[in-house]
């Protein structure tokens, strides 16, 4: 995961991830709740 | 910074089943996203439906304001050997090529030669401190470091 900010930060790359490890979602702007195929707000 | 990528009313389903239906979504450019909810929720589907590595049974997904659904197989390839990078839970650096080759791999399948990259390569391993792993295979460094390597992929069909 540090590797993966250090290169958002650097690269200004847009970066989707898909987890369900809410500790992973540390570096994130914006989480997506998706809840049977819905997007939860 | 603009729009990356948008999802206008997709809808997929297997076997009968709808994993989502209508689902609308935008992704800022230089967005950290995460998509999160439990084991078949979607999440994977949604993530295959962004990227182009699945067909939709209704709507589009734009990437860059170009239509992806409707690409054929080879502006796809094009799109995804040039602007997109996958990285996956279970590495899959090849086992027969140096580290430094593994991360250098989308370079030269854009058919690039090493020169062209080679201040921005070193720039990379010395902003991630992995200078002493590139003469490594990768069965010789660590699970992890092996995935960490992986994430590079992100970034190297940029580097030019």
């Amino acid at each position: 995961m540090e590797y993966l900010s250090k290169l958002h930060k650097e690269y200004q790359v847009t970066i989707i991830q898909v987890t369900h490890d809410a500790s992973t979602t540390e570096y994130s702007d914006k989480i997506i709740h998706l809840v049977d195929g819905k997007i939860k707000d | 910074m603009g729009i990356k990528v948008s999802a206008k009313n997709i809808s997929k389903s297997y076997d009968g089943n709808a994993i989502f239906k209508d689902l609308n979504l935008v992704i800022e450019s230089g967005d950290f996203v995460s998509i999160m909810g439990a084991s078949g929720s979607g999440k994977s589907t949604l993530l295959n439906a962004l990227s182009g590595n699945d067909e939709l049974d209704q709507g589009s997904v734009y990437f860059d304001d170009v239509n992806i659904t409707i690409l054929n197989d080879k502006d796809m390839a094009l799109l995804r050997k040039t602007k997109l990078g996958f990285v996956y839970q279970f590495f899959n650096l090849v086992q027969t090529l140096k580290v430094k080759d593994n991360i250098l791999l989308p370079i030269y399948l854009k058919g690039e030669h090493f020169s062209n990259v080679k201040p921005h390569y070193e720039n990379l391993c010395k902003m991630l401190d992995i200078k002493d792993l590139e003469d490594k295979y990768p069965d010789q460094i660590s699970g992890g470091e092996q995935m960490n390597l992986q994430v590079i992929w992100i970034v190297t069909p940029l580097l030019k």
